[in-house]
């Protein structure tokens, strides 16, 4: 989809998240200086043409009470999709790739109890053939700030401090 | 802590804001608490750290950022803060982490670097680990998203 720069500079606007007023779109479109009705507008269109995967809550799932890790794997070719099947199906991944590597996938679990973890990680076993499974636990939060950035090619950008070292997705 | 009234108004906020004129009343309707409360909570959320932000999740495929790669390096005890700082600087790189390491698979610093093709996040590789005398390390590529979801209860 083609994109101006009003709808570039909307989409870097709406990622740093919207303030907590009674009139989120007044405000935006106040310091964009456009009107809240097109700040709507774009928005509906944004997400329509899939530019805007979800515009809604980002939690920390630590702080609610979960605890999340990152794994990789070895997985034989011939069974990679059965086991991804095993690994999406459970709602405490949000991750899920195929990265180019001996460790052929990775994924991001959260779950709320150690019982559960280990549950899953071994129904997940089981489908990948009893191989072992890499677990990567953060020990040390550097950055979790995603933004692309939409206007430039290189801009300045506000890294988020606001999360323990235990936040790793 | 949270209420049921946060983990109503954490439900609505895993699906998608409302793209009405009033999308917080109309969340507060649903979480059964008024605009004014709302917005209370969700400020509490956010200084308490379990709402980072209501905000627009882009697909990175479709916004030009082709090019994912997970840049794992092995950093000697002295150095890698000061190498998790500096990757943590660049504006390509979205997750920086130390994790642990393992005999067979000795990385200890980890970062996802986003970029529009994977020669775009091979310079910045290659700029880093010259800077930081990196000897060991790789840059994993994805090749196929399996699975990609925002977090939910």
């Amino acid at each position: 989809m083609e994109l101006d720069a009003k709808d570039r500079t909307l989409i870097n606007r709406l990622q740093e998240g919207l303030p907590f007023v009674e009139q989120p779109w007044q405000e935006i479109a106040n310091e964009l200086g456009m009107m809240p009705e097109e700040v709507l507008l774009r928005l509906g269109r944004l997400k329509q043409e899939g530019m805007i995967r979800r515009l809604g809550g980002v939690f920390n799932p630590s702080r609610l009470g979960y605890s999340g890790r990152l794994y990789a794997l070895e997985v034989k070719e011939e069974l990679f999709y059965a086991t991804a099947e095993v690994v999406n199906s459970n709602k405490g991944v949000t991750h899920n790739y195929r990265r180019r590597c001996r460790l052929n996938m990775w994924f991001t679990l959260s779950t709320r109890t150690e019982e559960e973890r280990i549950g899953i990680l071994s129904s997940i076993q089981e489908a990948a053939g009893g191989i072992h499974i890499y677990e990567f636990p953060a020990e040390k939060l550097f950055k979790l700030k995603v933004f692309m950035n939409m206007e430039k090619e290189r801009g300045t950008e506000r890294n988020d401090r606001r999360y323990g070292p235990e936040d790793y997705s | 802590m949270t209420d049921d009234t946060d983990l109503r108004i954490i439900r609505e906020l895993q699906g998608e804001m409302p793209l009405s004129p009033d999308p917080y009343g109309e969340l507060a309707c649903k979480a059964g608490c008024t605009v004014e409360e709302l917005l209370l909570r969700l400020t509490r959320m956010r200084t308490d750290g379990s709402l980072k932000r209501i905000g627009a999740i882009l697909r990175h495929r479709n916004s030009g950022f082709n090019a994912n790669g997970l840049l794992v390096c092995v950093l000697a005890e002295e150095k890698i803060e000061e190498a998790g700082l500096t990757l943590a600087g660049y504006p390509e790189v979205s997750h920086c982490y130390r994790r642990l390491a393992y005999r067979d698979w000795p990385y200890n610093l980890y970062a996802m670097i986003h970029g529009h093709s994977e020669s775009e996040v091979l310079q910045i590789v290659n700029r880093f680990v010259r800077e930081q005398a990196v000897e060991i390390y790789d840059t994993l590529f994805s090749t196929e998203e399996l699975k990609k979801s925002s977090f939910s209860l």
